[in-house]
């Protein structure tokens, strides 16, 4: 076999290191960080941590994320060579639901990019099936629909109010658990097009009150 | 051999080593977060995103192996049709993404998405590098 | 005198076939341990409800007029600047805007949801979850997001 295999294997791993270790200047303890806030938190802060495993200061020149939900903050001041610093990041989750996923993006000011990644396990407060009920023709038939809410926060029932006169409750509302059961049925004119809204109020152990809207049409 | 000979043998060698060292580079930037070169892939719009994340995994080794093979001889050939393709490939997909106004940064060395060169430059390196694999020689 | 036999090895075909195999083996170990492989069980959630249902600027500008559009980005972009006709909805304010969105949708148009460009997931999100809300009903998502609107509209 020709020495040129073995010469340059040896090199290309000798150039796998030097590339991998170029990137070396800020480590992260954790490139991704999964955070569970408590039932109700919409908001939390996250520390992504590094250390300054180079040998030279390194200074963080900017920080982004895709969403305007996610705002990541750096130091201004230079990293010491063996020093240890963080990078918050502030994340407020408004109405989402379920797993999130954002990208923050770490420059330094010697053009070496870092991402992470901030993963927040958000509660599924109130999930509706189906959150619209479409009433067709001459259909006189309640239709069905069910709000889950979520069994971490668990809600007291305030009351369920048809905003809209064509449309009216078939049965009363009934909150078995955290699942609450609804049945409409369209009372307007058969031959004419009518848009409804069904509105309920929770309040939850945390004493917070949510209106929440449920979709009602007709056509013709 | 001539020292002519020898000369060009060397600037032939030494054009090879050029898509070597970045085809090295490349793979050994893309290995450091797959998951973010997964998402690269994903913005291209041009794969679904299991196929991407595959793709994140697999091509950054496809890269190491390459430029390792473009030199011994047995493989030199063999190596050398692989990158040309792979990057007849690549530049393919950077002119097709471009064209449906798609605007991708390259993620060539890995990082996700916001990262690396415009795809016109991508491109244009692109075609830079196959020229100089036509042209390399490993002896 | 005797040619000399082809080994089967040699053949460059099979060669290119091992280059191509070779990587397989380091890459299931990175698919399998890396720290920042990619995430396969949700992957795989993904690939059921994303992809189809995408459309490019230029299809968008000629088939999807009449759609109702919405702008899955931050209230501050929207106000800025936003496609004529569209609205905000978005996951921050999602029940507040909702409501406005289900007034002015007519409950048979199409919609199309856009947000910030090629790495911005705000339009897939909001997209998955008006058919979890609303049932089985049409909606789009534009790729290359505002940017590749932008580009379109400065184009004659």
């Amino acid at each position: 076999m020709a020495t040129y295999p073995a010469k340059f294997f040896v090199f290309s791993l000798g150039l796998l290191g030097s590339a991998l270790a170029l990137r070396a200047g800020l480590t992260f303890e954790q490139i991704e960080l999964t955070v569970k806030p408590p039932a109700g938190e919409r908001k939390l802060t996250a520390q992504f941590k590094f250390k300054n495993t180079g040998d030279t200061p390194v200074t963080i020149v900017r920080v982004d994320s895709g969403c305007g939900c996610t705002l990541p903050s750096h130091p201004r001041e230079p990293i010491a060579p063996g020093a240890e610093g963080a990078v918050p990041v502030a994340y407020n989750g408004g109405d989402r639901q379920g797993r999130q996923q954002q990208t923050i993006t770490v420059e330094t000011a010697d053009g070496v990019t870092q991402e992470l990644r901030l993963v927040v396990e958000l509660p599924t407060r109130i999930s509706f099936e189906p959150r619209l009920l479409l009433f067709r023709g001459q259909a006189t038939a309640p239709l069905p629909a069910s709000v889950t809410f979520s069994d971490a926060l668990p809600v007291e029932l305030l009351d369920v109010v048809v905003l809209t006169p064509a449309f009216e409750l078939a049965e009363p509302p009934a909150l078995v658990e955290n699942v609450l059961k609804l049945s409409i049925r369209y009372v307007g004119e058969p031959a004419v097009e009518s848009r409804g809204a069904l509105r309920i109020r929770t309040k939850d152990a945390a004493g917070k009150t949510n209106a929440d809207l449920l979709y009602l049409r007709h056509t013709p | 051999m001539t020292r002519d000979g020898k000369a060009k043998s060397w600037l032939r060698r030494a054009a090879l080593a050029v898509p070597t060292v970045l085809f090295a580079y490349a793979g050994a930037g893309k290995l450091t977060d797959p998951a973010a070169f997964a998402e690269s892939i994903s913005n291209y719009q041009l794969v679904p995103p299991l196929a991407a994340a595959l793709l994140a995994v697999y091509l950054p080794w496809l890269e190491l192996v390459l430029a390792f093979g473009l030199w011994p001889g047995r493989t030199h050939r063999a190596a050398k049709a692989l990158s040309l393709l792979l990057l007849v490939g690549f530049t393919l997909a950077l002119v097709v993404t471009a064209a449906r106004g798609i605007d991708v940064r390259c993620g060539c060395f890995g990082g996700g998405a916001g990262q690396g060169p415009t795809a016109a430059w991508a491109a244009l390196r692109n075609i830079v590098l196959i020229v100089f694999l036509r042209f390399g020689r490993n002896v | 005198m005797k040619a000399p036999r082809i080994r089967f090895y040699d053949s460059a075909c099979v060669v290119a076939l091992c280059l191509l195999a070779a990587p397989l083996i380091p890459a299931g170990f990175t698919a399998w341990l890396h720290p920042s492989r990619p995430n396969w069980a949700e992957l795989n959630a993904r690939e059921k409800s994303v992809s189809q249902d995408r459309i490019d600027a230029g299809e968008a500008r000629s088939h999807y007029r009449d759609a109702l559009w919405l702008d899955a980005r931050s209230r501050a972009d929207y106000e800025a600047a936003h496609v004529p006709g569209a609205l905000l909805l978005n996951e921050d304010e999602w029940e507040a805007l909702l409501p406005l969105v289900m007034e002015r949708w007519d409950g048979v148009q199409p919609m199309l949801v856009y947000c910030g460009g090629e790495s911005c997931h705000a339009s897939e999100a909001v997209a998955r979850r008006l058919k979890r809300e609303l049932g089985e009903i049409k909606v789009l998502v534009l790729n290359g997001g505002w940017p590749a609107w932008r580009a379109l509209e400065a184009t004659p």
